[in-house]
């Protein structure tokens, strides 16, 4: 049984984790390193309590389920090998989405990353520039004339797409 | 006896074929991640990375060596040209320059707890409701990471979505890892990655667009064809350069070629027996011949300019390659010798035949069982392959076998080499991948072919071969299967075949040259 750590999140709140699971993140790890073992909560001011509670769920599923070593020759780039855990974990309203990147990201927990970036990707995959800018809600900002710039600036890739 | 003349030519040989990865010598190993880190480093998201000092020293290093990288979007100039108008997000202009700020360095153990604190409770600066574009929210590197999951098209068709998402496809680094995505670079992606002296001046993105160009030629039906008309047999030598072709003959002769005009410069005759192979670099041409003979030629006055008949071989000459100032030849006698072009320019005299023991104090030739067809040196590495089914590895400074790569079941007709990996064609109508420095050595086998191989030439994400069968293939090299496209079929064999970013050269058979465009 290993030692307990306590998270603070930006909001104050204090989560209490087995120390292995706490040191899926490479960050919450090199801190532990850096300033030993102690009763003082580990502040984490760029992660909410709803965010970090979602994190810790991920790390205490993937502590108890640990997912074979993946052969590192082999493509990282498939899109199509999310496990039914984590595919389930991303199904969440996309600002949620992006805490839990940038919270991945802050903790340097790399499973938790590649999986919601991949979501992410998905989501872009296959899809029209009309298309994204709806799923993103985004505005399109270019004029016709700078549209036509682009286009002429792809022709090389173009011609292919259009079969 | 050859000890110094090979230190001295090794030394020169190193910017001879590829940039400068010898054999045994580790590059720089650059883990795949590092791409994504090199520009985390803004403004805004900077003191996040506190932690990563090695991408942090990482970005300040190719800060310096391009200026290019950062600013970012200065560097790509032909693209600010042809869009003067695009709007630039001012986040990204202002990125990269402040990435000396506050950088903690957990270094030593048992830290100040307030100075860390102090350096983790830093203001939280975005918010994701504000801003909804989410290339905004997100930290450059984790927007390149989602985007480097995407295939081409997806990123193609993504820049037109807002000038944020236009400006993220405008990195450098992004079109790097598109590039290393689309051709894989199996399987050694580290000794590929790397800008070759031509190209590193270029962006990435002009990289791959001269690749995938080339490929969307070659592979569907938009590519020039023409010939180059004058041989009168089996055009078994192939050579070429920035504007000359150079050819060798079943007809005995060779000839120099314009590329620009497809016009012959000059036929060189002297051999007696049809020429086998041939090199060439600025004014000296050397053939080899099944004459036994190796002769050089001045191509500025188009003649010959020494001849090596008698010292040469015992028997036909079938490969050479020159580099720099030495001459290394492969022939049915089977061995593998080391040539000085100088000593063959004082020499013009042809000599008496030399008896097999004063031979033997003269040179320390490499010996195979039978025929050398097709050898390759680069910096002190020797590869030489033969009608024996072996390739075998030579270090030139010591004059010693390193290896024996055995694996194929009829004689070995080409090969290629760059750092560990190795690229063989073989009679037995496939070709295999090589790790030298794996146990197993042999990564994988490349059927398509109905006939033997002939030729080959693999430049890292492209394998074309030509074979008996009267086919061109190109080969997708990847870690789950590799599978070849028959890019051209032709009415008679293909001997020798030769590719660079925009051109492929096929010598048949029926005496002329194929050539792709």
């Amino acid at each position: 049984m290993s030692s307990i750590v306590k998270l603070e999140s930006s909001d104050e709140k204090v989560f209490e984790i087995e120390k292995d699971i706490a040191c899926m993140s490479v960050t919450i790890k090199n801190m532990i390193e850096d300033i030993g073992e102690s009763d003082t909560p580990i502040p984490l001011p760029n992660v909410t309590s709803t965010i970090l509670e979602k994190v810790l769920d991920y790390c205490k599923h993937h502590h108890q389920h640990p997912s074979p070593q993946a052969d590192d020759k082999k493509d990282e780039k498939r899109l199509d090998d999310i496990p039914p855990y984590d595919r389930d974990f991303c199904k969440v309203d996309q600002p949620t989405l992006f805490e839990l990147i940038l919270a991945a990201n802050y903790l340097d927990i790399k499973p938790l990353l590649d999986v919601t970036c991949k979501t992410v990707a998905n989501m872009i995959r296959g899809k029209t520039p009309e298309e994204i800018r709806k799923i993103f809600n985004i505005k399109n900002d270019f004029t016709p004339e700078e549209e036509e710039q682009i286009r002429k600036e792809n022709e090389w890739c173009e011609d292919k797409g259009g079969n | 006896m050859l000890g110094p003349e090979f230190a001295k030519f090794s030394k020169q040989a190193r910017d001879y074929h590829f940039d400068s990865f010898p054999y045994e010598n580790s590059y720089e190993e650059e883990p795949y991640e590092d791409h994504y880190k090199i520009i985390a480093y803004n403004e805004k998201w900077g003191p996040k990375y506190a932690y990563d000092i090695k991408s942090q020293s990482k970005y300040n290093q190719s800060n310096r060596q391009s200026p290019g990288l950062s600013p970012r979007y200065q560097s790509s100039q032909q693209y600010q040209k042809s869009s003067p108008s695009l709007k630039s997000n001012s986040s990204y202009n202002n990125s990269g320059n402040n990435s000396n700020t506050s950088i903690y360095k957990p270094k030593k153990k048992n830290l100040n707890i307030k100075l860390i604190i102090k350096n983790l409770l830093l203001p939280n600066k975005y918010n994701p409701l504000k801003r909804t574009t989410f290339i905004s929210i997100l930290p450059i590197e984790v927007t390149m990471k989602i985007i480097s999951y995407l295939p081409f098209e997806d990123i193609v068709s993504i820049q037109y979505v807002c000038s944020d998402w236009y400006q993220i496809t405008r990195e450098e680094i992004l079109w790097k890892i598109i590039y290393q995505n689309y051709f894989q670079c199996y399987p050694n992606r580290e000794l590929f990655l790397k800008k070759s002296d031509k190209s590193k001046d270029l962006h990435w993105r002009e990289i791959f667009r001269q690749q995938h160009d080339r490929e969307q030629k070659w592979k569907g039906d938009r590519f020039k064809e023409a010939h180059l008309i004058g041989h009168t047999g089996t055009v078994w030598a192939l050579h070429l350069d920035e504007d000359r072709v150079f050819t060798g003959s079943f007809d005995k002769t060779a000839k120099v070629w314009d590329a620009k005009t497809k016009k012959c410069r000059f036929t060189l005759s002297g051999h007696y027996y049809p020429i086998q192979c041939l090199d060439a670099k600025d004014d000296i041409m050397v053939t080899g011949s099944l004459d036994n003979s190796i002769r050089l030629w001045d191509l500025g006055q188009g003649k010959s300019k020494g001849i090596l008949t008698t010292r040469a071989h015992n028997f036909d000459v079938f490969c050479l390659q020159m580099v720099d100032n030495t001459i290394i030849s492969g022939s049915s006698d089977s061995t593998v010798k080391v040539w000085n072009i100088q000593d063959i320019l004082n020499d013009n005299e042809p000599e008496a035949p030399l008896t097999p023991e004063e031979e033997d104090e003269l040179m320390d030739p490499f010996f195979h069982q039978s025929c050398v067809t097709c050898l390759q040196v680069y910096d002190n590495i020797l590869m030489s392959g033969g009608s024996d089914k072996v390739v075998r590895v030579w270090d030139l400074n010591t004059s010693q076998p390193i290896q024996v790569v055995q694996g194929h079941n009829e004689g070995i007709r080409a090969l290629q080499f760059k750092g560990n990996v190795l690229v063989t064609g073989s009679d037995d109508m496939t070709c295999k991948l090589w790790d030298l420095r794996s146990k197993s050595c042999n990564i994988s086998t490349l059927r398509g072919h109905n006939g033997a191989i002939r030729c080959l030439q693999w430049d890292g994400t492209t394998l074309i071969t030509g074979s008996n069968d009267q086919t061109v293939r190109w080969w997708n090299l990847n870690y789950d299967s590799s599978q070849s496209k028959e890019l051209f079929s032709f009415s008679s064999s293909i001997s020798c075949l030769k590719f660079t970013d925009n051109i492929l050269m096929c010598g048949l058979s029926d005496s002329k040259v194929q050539i792709i465009y």
